[in-house]
């Protein structure tokens, strides 16, 4: 079969951006861009509403159905986020509300229609009691995932931005020092090996490296948290409300 | 290569957490988060810059930061957070002076009372570690 290389690379693709490719072929020539520019931003966020939905008690297949119905549905369908009211509120929590109402009429459609789903039954939404460890909270799973994607998306531009500046030693130093040690529990490696790994003149160097790339990262943690909050002066209050759910998960 | 190839599947929380600290830490102060960043990668089981000037590194370590401190009071990205380098960097030698007997910087001796001088009277500095420069001079000759 010859391969269509305006596809993407299934190797390369999750589940998820391969479904959203498929919608974005579907809004083609749609002139609401801005329409599209939103579903960019849920399709983005959609391993955090999967998370939140399978917490629920849903299964993997169950949930991504419901995941995608929700983001045809409301968030495309129903333009969620044209009729929202974005000079308020953040991104995070207006998605969340909206899921939670999606999920109840969904409920209340299937209770109602007294209809089982395909190969199984519904979920009583209401009467799954939450996890007794709050990292199996649905508002937690959400919350790591939404972090989750967070912190990855600050890592790849980080990443992309010190290719682009020549930057490669500058990462590769960050990566020993603090990526991997923190995301894979690896121990740093010791920065007398980086300094002969990279010809360097000393130590100092190296560490001074590892500071301006955190530095970076911890920027693109912010640039990221802005775009999901109404004004600037919410991003703290965002990326400090999810640390706290974060680290209520302990 | 992708970046984020060798990425777990799921940040573990308290991961990500720390990160996400690092944002808001970095926003708040930038200066500061510099040094701190510095000395719990220097020194990660140590908790906080004071506890690490307060005796609990090795001279290896303070070694180490004396010189990313020395750099940093030349490449600092604002006027504050050069100061500061300049005043950890007095630090690194006063702790080693006062915990381990060991002088690990070849300046003179006014030079580095000059240093510590700076270090005790400045309010930026947490109050241990001014503390710790007062105990340093009076291990230095006087000029």
């Amino acid at each position: 079969m010859p391969v269509d290389p305006n596809q993407p690379d299934p190797d390369d693709a999750s589940p998820w951006q391969t479904d959203w490719s498929a919608i974005h072929i579907a809004l083609r020539g749609d002139p609401l861009t801005a329409e599209e520019a939103w579903s960019r931003l849920a399709a983005r966020y959609c391993p955090a509403i999967h998370a939140f939905i399978q917490r629920l008690g849903h299964t993997e297949d169950a949930a991504r159905d419901l995941t995608q119905s929700f983001v045809c549905d409301v968030v495309i369908g129903r333009r969620l986020f044209e009729r929202a009211d974005r000079r308020r509120g953040r991104f995070r929590n207006l998605l969340l509300t909206a899921l939670r109402r999606f999920l109840t009429e969904r409920h209340r459609a299937a209770t109602r229609m007294k209809r089982l789903p395909p190969g199984g039954r519904t979920v009583p939404l209401d009467a799954v009691a939450p996890a007794r460890d709050p990292a199996g909270a649905p508002d937690v799973a959400f919350a790591r995932r939404w972090a989750d994607i967070l912190i990855r998306s600050a890592l790849e531009s980080v990443a992309a931005e010190c290719e682009c500046n020549g930057l490669g030693v500058h990462w590769s130093i960050f990566d020993a020092r603090v990526v991997r040690p923190l995301l894979l529990g690896e121990r740093p490696v010791p920065y007398e090996t980086l300094v002969l790994r990279h010809g360097l003149r000393t130590a100092a160097q190296a560490a001074g490296m590892m500071i301006v790339v955190k530095r970076r990262f911890a920027a693109a943690l912010r640039d990221g948290a802005r775009e999901t909050v109404s004004d600037d002066s919410e991003t703290e209050g965002e990326l400090r409300e999810l640390a706290a759910l974060l680290e209520g998960c302990r | 290569m992708s970046r984020r190839d060798f990425l777990p599947d799921d940040i573990a929380p308290d991961a990500a957490a720390r990160a996400l600290r690092w944002a808001l830490e970095e926003a708040t102060d930038p200066a500061q988060t510099g040094i701190d960043w510095i000395v719990s990668d220097i020194a990660p089981g140590i908790a906080g810059s004071e506890a690490f000037f307060a005796g609990g590194s090795d001279l290896a370590a303070l070694r180490h930061a004396k010189d990313v401190f020395k750099s940093l009071r030349m490449t600092g990205r604002s006027a504050r957070e050069r100061r500061l380098a300049a005043r950890f960097y007095a630090a690194t030698i006063a702790a080693a002076l006062v915990h381990h007997g060991t002088r690990i910087t070849t300046q003179s001796d006014r030079a580095v009372r000059t240093a510590l001088e700076r270090l005790s009277q400045d309010p930026a500095v947490p109050a241990s570690i001014r503390a710790l420069a007062s105990d340093a001079l009076a291990l230095v000759p006087p000029v």
